[in-house]
């Protein structure tokens, strides 16, 4: 059985800064993470040679309810969904995520392989996949660009790294991060639109596994701070407008001069 | 009473958007309307992911659908897919045809290629001196055998050089009264005898073409007849409600586009010192457009749900096809006043909107024709 996990995010067009340059999820509509997305192929195309299962796991807060996005990663691929909710999963950091999908996964029988994205859609720390792995006492291996095949409980790999190419064999059971482009993902049929409502869906509270606290605080989060435009019209050649721009940019402490 | 949509209806609409995006990009649209190449390989790859098969037999390889589904499908893909939605609305509504008259060696002959990405066929019905009075058509056939025999010219018949069939309408020339003569046949659009032209179109150049076709001495077998000989009147009337409905589809896309260009640009546009959008007068347009994209909306998916609880529609699809087809030609219209020399100098799409918006208060029955042959009905219901 192959688990991916997903995580629920706010679509970025949606998020808005409030006057007081926090962020405002208040209108924000939801979204599965998109490199999940890409992971959740991922895991599809290897459970099509394997002919494994595929479990959508994902820790997250009410809008783990939300039928339309369950509907979403089952349309997708997964043949059954894994949720574990609380309120207190909405803001944990990734040490937190990680432990609570660890206690999920132990619960969990025959995962040969955790397949987890890049990275979060909204927060882009790339730590949880890594921590699962450590926190399950399996291999765990991350920047994943290519997936060969299964063979023996050998899952056959490539890893890129800047400039240098790995083939890889990790015994399984794993966990591993893939890359971003390690494929596109599937834009889900009609059929399998119309399949998904019927599919499983097992869900739990995050009480059930133990008392979970965040190992960071968070202070604040905030959205960069907005300036009125300056209205100033740039004129002349490429190479003059080039730098009348630089010399607003320095001037603005937006940019540093030099040669 | 709930409005709203099923999340296997909302998941369509993402699926079609992710779809086209990826297929279709904005700057692919661009250049198919500049060089007028229909973009063949978009509407191949659209259909690969299965969402012509949405309302085809599932015998077929298709995905029974209501209405309501099929024509928030034609609004998503004329919102995201450019020239594709001129392929998918006419597909809608042709195979609606096929499906409810057809034979199924019929329905398997163009319904399947149709599913697997090849083209949906053309309606053959205006003539030079016949549009609205579809009774008055002079293409006439004559039984030679085991075949008829047809002459006759049609024009106005949008896609006709770009597709493998035609729907055409033609009258048995025995016959005196137009009502009782009219039969509707599949033409291969290769046959010998058919010739088929481009017409210049309102806006340029455009991937969707306008065409003349004419019919001289063409031999089509009996079987090539689409549902009962002499009937053809009556099965067109059926197939304008569906028609004028998908076509509504459309330009509520296009409205809604048209208005979300405005609002974006009205937002960013600095005029004496402050984005246009303060000035009220930019206001009174933006709420008045944002007015006129909901009532379509709402009328629109009121009809397509009373046609799925099987209601009489002969009223409210014709009050839809006026009103849609004339707000949204306000909206691109206002659109077009918020974007200034931006939507009337070069290649913005609200120029396309406008030239498909003004058209189709004319095609699938006029204003007037709507006016027309739907007052009387409603005030007979006052007798």
């Amino acid at each position: 059985m192959i688990v991916v996990c997903y995580k629920l995010v706010p679509d970025v067009p949606t998020v808005k800064a409030a006057p007081d340059d926090s962020i405002s999820l208040k209108d924000a509509e939801w979204t599965v993470g998109e490199y999940d997305l890409v992971a959740a192929e991922a895991a599809a195309q290897l459970a099509a040679k394997t002919g494994e299962k595929i479990i959508g796991l994902s820790a997250g807060s009410a809008q783990l309810e939300n039928t339309k996005l369950r509907k979403n990663m089952l349309s997708r691929g997964c043949d059954e969904l894994f949720l574990v909710q609380d309120e207190e999963l909405a803001t944990a950091d990734s040490n937190m995520t990680a432990r609570v999908l660890a206690a999920a996964l132990k619960t969990m029988q025959d995962v040969s392989l955790v397949v987890c994205g890049e990275g979060s859609g909204d927060m882009y720390f790339r730590q949880v996949g890594l921590q699962v792995g450590e926190m399950l006492n399996v291999p765990a291996i991350n920047g994943i660009s290519k997936i060969k095949n299964v063979e023996n409980g050998i899952l056959y790999a490539v890893r890129s790294t800047e400039g240098t190419v790995q083939d890889i064999e990790i015994p399984l059971p794993a966990v591993i991060t893939i890359t971003a482009d390690i494929c596109q993902s599937r834009i889900p049929r009609l059929q399998d639109i119309m399949k998904a409502g019927k599919k499983p869906v097992e869900t739990h509270m995050m009480e059930e596994y133990g008392e979970f606290s965040p190992s960071v605080i968070t202070v604040s989060t905030k959205a960069p701070e907005t300036t009125e435009r300056k209205n100033i019209p740039f004129t002349g050649t490429a190479d003059e407008i080039a730098n009348a721009i630089a010399e607003v940019l320095v001037k603005n402490g937006f940019a540093k001069g030099g040669a | 009473m709930d409005f709203s949509f099923t999340d296997e209806q909302l998941l369509m609409v993402d699926s079609i958007r992710e779809c086209l995006l990826r297929v279709i990009p904005e700057s692919k649209i661009a250049e198919s309307y500049e060089t007028g190449e229909f973009p063949l390989d978009a509407w191949k790859a659209f259909c690969d992911e299965g969402f012509t098969a949405l309302g085809m037999p599932e015998e077929l390889g298709g995905v029974e659908a209501e209405v309501t589904t099929q024509i928030l499908a034609a609004y998503a893909v004329a919102k995201y897919g450019g020239p594709l939605s001129g392929f998918y609305t006419l597909g809608l509504t042709a195979m609606r045809d096929l499906k409810e008259f057809g034979t199924s060696e019929q329905q398997k002959m163009i319904l399947e290629p149709y599913i697997n990405g090849g083209p949906p066929f053309a309606l053959g019905m205006s003539e030079p001196g016949t549009g609205s009075d579809v009774s008055s058509i002079s293409t006439s056939y004559v039984h030679e055998g085991d075949n008829v025999k047809i002459n006759g010219r049609k024009h106005y018949s949008s896609l006709a050089s770009q597709v493998n069939y035609i729907l055409l309408l033609a009258k048995d020339a025995t016959i005196a009264n137009p009502y009782k003569a009219v039969t509707m046949f599949l033409l291969p659009a290769n046959t010998p005898g058919v010739r088929i032209t481009n017409m210049p179109k309102m806006g340029g150049t455009n991937p969707c073409h306008i065409c003349e076709i004419f019919l001289d001495d063409v031999i089509l077998p009996k079987s090539a007849i689409l549902g009962v000989e002499h009937q053809g009147f009556k099965q067109s009337m059926a197939n304008f409600e569906t028609e004028r409905t998908c076509a509504m589809a459309a330009s509520l896309a296009y409205a809604e586009n048209a208005f979300e260009d405005a609002c974006t640009y009205a937002n960013q546009r600095v005029q004496f010192g402050k984005p246009i959008a303060e000035y009220q007068l930019i206001q009174e347009m933006v709420f008045e457009m944002k007015l006129k994209v909901e009532l379509i909306r709402n009328l629109l998916f009121r009809v397509a749900w009373e046609i799925d609880q099987g209601m009489d529609v002969r009223v409210s699809h014709a009050l839809l096809k006026y009103y849609g087809a004339r707000a949204a030609q306000e909206v691109v219209d206002d659109a077009i006043q918020v974007l200034g020399g931006v939507g009337c100098v070069g290649n913005h799409r609200v120029i396309r909107y406008y030239c498909d918006c003004r058209a189709s208060r004319i095609g699938a029955g006029s204003d007037q024709v709507m006016i027309f042959s739907t007052a009387p009905r409603i005030l007979e219901q006052y007798k």
